[in-house]
């Protein structure tokens, strides 16, 4: 008996092909991306760590204004630190681009190598992999490096250079221009002295807490600034050319996983639906079945077991797809822009387990809910459809106002309410879905439109400390103090740019930061979005290099939309750092000033390279935003199409029985279609603020791994694109489906009404 | 004559699966007599009234109703011929269970060119006072009280009837059977009854005897019965 109900499993599935067509593309394509974009981050990232631990990458770097003697330091900051020694010198090339060149490292950031071999020779050099490509030179190609016409032996990468910003606080790696590089000794020794940075890599020697690398850090400044020598230090925590990737893998892993779970909520519910469905086709037959001795145990195992196969299915070929093909699209991204190892394919476990694990259990416990519940009637009530709970039938009203199309409409919308609410919400969710993909590209294109605008001058320099010579900045530029504070962000400290700004400020006088107390700050509308911070609350906020910890009360937020930023006065910012009270470190203005002297200046910020970042910000999240985009869309149409199908599906019978009486396909259209077809796309323009709203609300999680953070916003042309997508699918899919429910034999629809 | 069948032959299947259904049938109905067709299962009934009522296609032969040819192949005729012509009624009722009693009577009183009196047919067919109710809410015969008033409401000249009391309790089928009566008597509505009841036969003005897709015996019954006098 058992074979008999299975011979039936194949027929059933070819016969509802489209919804469970439907579901298995959704799923394969969901699950293909989103593994793909988790494997393919989590390799780089396993490569990127893998580096770390191998290549030995620093703890931080400093430089100081003359070189010392190995022993001499190891006098000065005590022997719980390992120290390398590692000059640079920034050289010309040919081309104008600068090649910045490293001696070879053996303890501390020890360089990959991707291709051919580290320099033999004075006359050879490895270059930095992305360099290499954006001048064309491959192994045993000649680049002029200063004065030298030197061989490519090798391509390689940095540990700690993972992208070659020239200067810490750049916001963009043109590889066009700036490159890093490995030379010999020999050819370092030649080296004109005046051109050097004598730069030390460090690297504690026991594992330290957060706190105690802090105080660490703090104490290596103290006792290299008490010499006077120190000219730059940077800890690997602040370091962008580092941090920036990892962040970048986050967010992409982020997405996807937030993709994926919304993904699968849509898959739930599409099978809670295909459940009802079935069950409301079948269920005089599961009457009958019951009736006759079958245990319930075997029906439900029937009914299970092709959305189960289904599932199981197009989950493992998604998978696949991404594990054996798909990954690789993520991966091409980062590797354009950042120097990382090849990736280490690795599969967490514990990831594909709820990866595959989620859809297979959603889809037993929606169909154990569904049909179990219902395989607790009698027989005789399946057998007879009277599967609801039945409440007292009141008598209808009688509608005398309305014609019979609008009272016709009206009661089949009523009746079918339940469908109704399901395609509605099914419209939802994916209208979310589309949404948050078509979302992700307006928001970065309006992020880097407005971007630029918000800068706060045409020029911002960041210094290193106070000019000692101030009189080289003309009197109309702004001199303010800034510094980065830490403040405590879903279990990991967020960098906070803390702004001190002068008494008499020209370009942020909006800011009333003289009325404020010493533990009274204004945030950025940014960092309020981000952190989810009102007026009125406190936050904390740590000093990693002076351990200062303040806790201060936010007074106002303000539009600000650089970053996350807090405003306080110069004068107390100043005092907090333990500095003069004229002291300043950075300087707004609107024209180039010209005199500063090279050495003091961290990273001179333009309104055009704000730009500039953040259009590379988008290139790198390009492929994602594809993804997003693509699949949100796709998706959309699929669950619109199946949802369609389902209404018409269950109206077919009653569609061809109006043919029985006469009506003509423009009539039946007017009485069972069009109602659906406005339901759909007054749900679809309906629902666009509260998608809006919804995605607006989890946005900030999804950027989690940002330390900035822009706005979701969607522009009017997304809106339309949504609502006539939507308004497009539903009439398409309208259109197949009555050309289905015309070729209905009518003498099959009657014989199917008992 | 109001319906002509010519030689009319409906086969099912091709080549070695092919079923003859229908073998060559020739019968004529006057305007406003009522016919029943009689047969055990599978003697074509159904398969001859779905012909006439213009929803499958013939194999062969020609269906004339008040002289014109139906032809088959032309959809949009069917549908008008279907729209203007005949009504429905059903062993199964075929009500919509979203519409309430007067709404499913109106599905069709929407199409008629000459619709009758929706309040005046409720209250010949006894559903005045249950018009707002859902079929869900009605007993078997009121659903196929409905039913009727459905095909009724357009007036159509043709009446096809499938086992219209087949799903319905003895006294009930007799009061179904004294409505279509009625319907003949009111509308001189021709009307057509496919059933395997003997005993409704003679109600009607012609008996067709079919038995495996052929017309055994075809006769005007000399002694017409009312309905309220059937037993069975």
């Amino acid at each position: 008996m058992k074979n008999v109900l299975k011979k039936r499993l194949p027929r059933y599935l070819w016969k509802n092909i489209g919804i469970y067509g439907g579901i298995a593309l959704f799923i394969v394509l969901m699950i293909c991306l989103s593994a793909a974009y988790v494997v393919g981050n989590q390799g780089i990232r396993a490569a990127f760590n893998d580096t770390k631990e191998k290549n030995r990458l620093e703890d931080g770097f400093f430089a100081l204004s003359v070189p010392m003697e190995q022993s001499e330091l190891s006098e000065i900051l005590g022997d719980s630190i390992e120290l390398e020694y590692q000059p640079y010198a920034d050289l010309l090339s040919s081309d104008d681009s600068e090649v910045r060149v490293f001696k070879m490292r053996h303890s501390i950031d020890v360089p990959f190598i991707l291709e051919g071999s580290f320099p033999d020779s004075d006359t050879e050099i490895a270059l930095d992999r992305l360099y290499a490509e954006a001048h064309d030179l491959k192994l045993g190609d000649h680049i002029m490096v200063g004065t030298e016409n030197m061989e490519v032996s090798g391509i390689i990468g940095l540990p700690e250079y993972i992208v070659s910003f020239k200067e810490l606080g750049d916001l963009l790696a043109d590889r066009e221009v700036f490159g890093v590089s490995i030379v010999t000794d020999g050819f370092f020794s030649k080296l004109e002295e005046e051109k050097m940075t004598y730069q030390y890599a460090y690297k504690f020697k026991n594992e330290l807490s957060r706190e105690e690398v802090n105080r660490e850090n703090r104490d290596i400044i103290k006792k290299l600034g008490d010499k006077g020598v120190l000219t730059d230090f940077c800890a690997i925590g602040d370091n962008n050319r580092v941090n920036n990737l990892l962040s970048k893998l986050e967010l992409n892993i982020n997405m996807s996983t937030y993709f994926m779970v919304l993904s699968m909520v849509i898959v739930a519910f599409l099978f809670a639906l295909v459940s009802v469905h079935t069950f409301e086709d079948e269920c005089s037959f599961v009457g009958v079945l019951i009736a006759t001795g079958y245990k319930k145990k075997t029906i439900l195992r029937h009914y299970l077991t092709i959305p189960v196969l289904v599932t199981l299915i197009s989950t493992g070929v998604g998978l696949l797809l991404a594990l054996a093909f798909v990954y690789k699209v993520p991966t091409q991204s980062v590797y354009a822009y950042y120097v990382v190892p090849k990736m280490l394919y690795t599969v967490d476990p514990a990831r594909m387990v709820f990866i595959i694990g989620f859809p297979i259990l959603a889809v037993i416990v929606i169909n154990l809910i569904v049909f179990g519940r219902k395989l607790n009637l009698t027989p005789l009530r399946l057998i007879r459809r009277d599967t609801k709970k039945e409440k007292r039938v009141k008598n209808a009203h009688e509608m005398k106002s309305l014609g019979f199309l609008n009272r016709f409409r009206i009661r089949t919308v009523v009746r079918s309410k339940g469908q109704y609410v399901s395609l509605v919400i099914g419209v939802f969710l994916a209208g979310l879905l589309c949404m948050f993909g078509l979302g992700m590209r307006s928001s970065f294109d309006q992020y880097i439109d407005t971007l630029p605008d918000s800068a706060v001058a045409e020029y911002q320099y960041v210094l290193k400390s106070s000019l000692p010579n101030s009189s080289v900045i003309p009197t109309d530029a702004e001199k303010d103090t800034i510094s980065t504070y830490e403040t405590e962000y879903n279990g990991r400290m967020l960098p906070v740019n803390v702004l001190g700004i002068g008494s008499d400020s020209k370009y942020l006088r909006d800011f009333n930061v003289s009325a404020l107390g010493k533990d009274e700050i204004i945030i950025s509308d940014i960092m309020a979005a981000k952190l989810g911070i009102q007026e009125g609350d406190t936050i904390e906020l740590d000093n990693k290099l002076t351990l200062h910890k303040w806790n201060a009360k936010v007074v106002e937020i303000v539009d600000f939309e650089l970053g996350v930023y807090v405003f306080t006065s110069q004068k107390t910012l100043n005092s907090y750092l333990e500095k003069d009270e004229d002291y300043y470190n950075t300087v707004f203005s609107d024209g180039e000033i010209s005199g500063i002297d090279e050495r003091f200046v961290s990273t001179v910020v333009t309104k055009e390279k704000v730009a500039d970042s953040a259009k590379q910000m988008k290139t790198l999240m390009a492929s994602l935003i594809v993804m997003l985009t693509a699949v949100g869309i796709i998706c959309y149409i699929i669950v619109m199409f199946m949802l369609t199908k389902m209404v018409i599906d269950k109206n077919a019978l009653n569609i061809s029985l109006l043919k029985v009486f006469g009506y003509r396909n423009k009539e039946v259209n007017k009485l069972y279609l069009s109602q659906t077809q406005w339901i759909i796309i007054l749900s679809v323009i309906i629902f666009l603020p509260l998608q809006y709203f919804l995605i607006r609300r989890i946005w900030p999680g999804m950027l989690n791994s940002m330390s900035g953070f822009f706005y979701f916003r969607v522009t009017p042309l997304v809106m339309a694109i949504i609502v006539v997508l939507g308004a497009a699918t539903c009439l398409i899919t309208n259109a197949i489906h009555v050309k289905h429910v015309r070729k209905i034999d009518m003498t099959e629809a009657l014989k199917n009404r008992e | 004559m109001f319906v002509e069948v010519k030689d009319l032959k409906k086969d099912y299947g091709i080549g070695e699966n092919i079923v003859h259904v229908l073998k060559g049938l020739n019968f004529q109905l006057e305007k406003g007599e009522i016919c029943t067709v009689l047969g055990p299962s599978g003697a074509g009934k159904s398969t001859l009234l779905n012909l006439i009522g213009g929803i499958d296609t013939l194999t062969s032969g020609e269906i004339r109703i008040n002289g014109k040819k139906i032809e088959l192949d032309d959809r949009d005729g069917l549908l008008e011929y279907r729209r203007d012509h005949l009504g429905f009624v059903f062993q199964f009722y075929n009500l919509i269970p979203d519409l309430t009693v007067k709404e499913n009577i109106e599905v069709c009183g929407f199409l008629g060119k000459k619709s009758l009196d929706i309040q005046k047919l409720l209250k010949d067919l006894g559903l005045k006072e249950h018009q707002n109710k859902y079929p869900r809410q009605l007993s078997g015969g009121q659903q196929q009280r409905t039913s009727i008033g459905r095909a009724l409401i357009k007036a159509p000249t043709l009446l096809l009837c499938d086992e219209p009391t087949g799903a319905l309790d003895y006294e009930t089928s007799k009061e179904i059977l004294e409505l279509i009566e009625n319907v003949n008597r009111e509308y001189n509505t021709t009307i057509l009854i496919v059933t395997h009841n003997e005993a409704i036969s003679r109600m009607s003005d012609r008996i067709i005897h079919l038995k495996d897709g052929r017309i055994t015996k075809n006769e005007k019954n000399p002694s017409k019965t009312f309905a309220k006098d059937l037993a069975w």
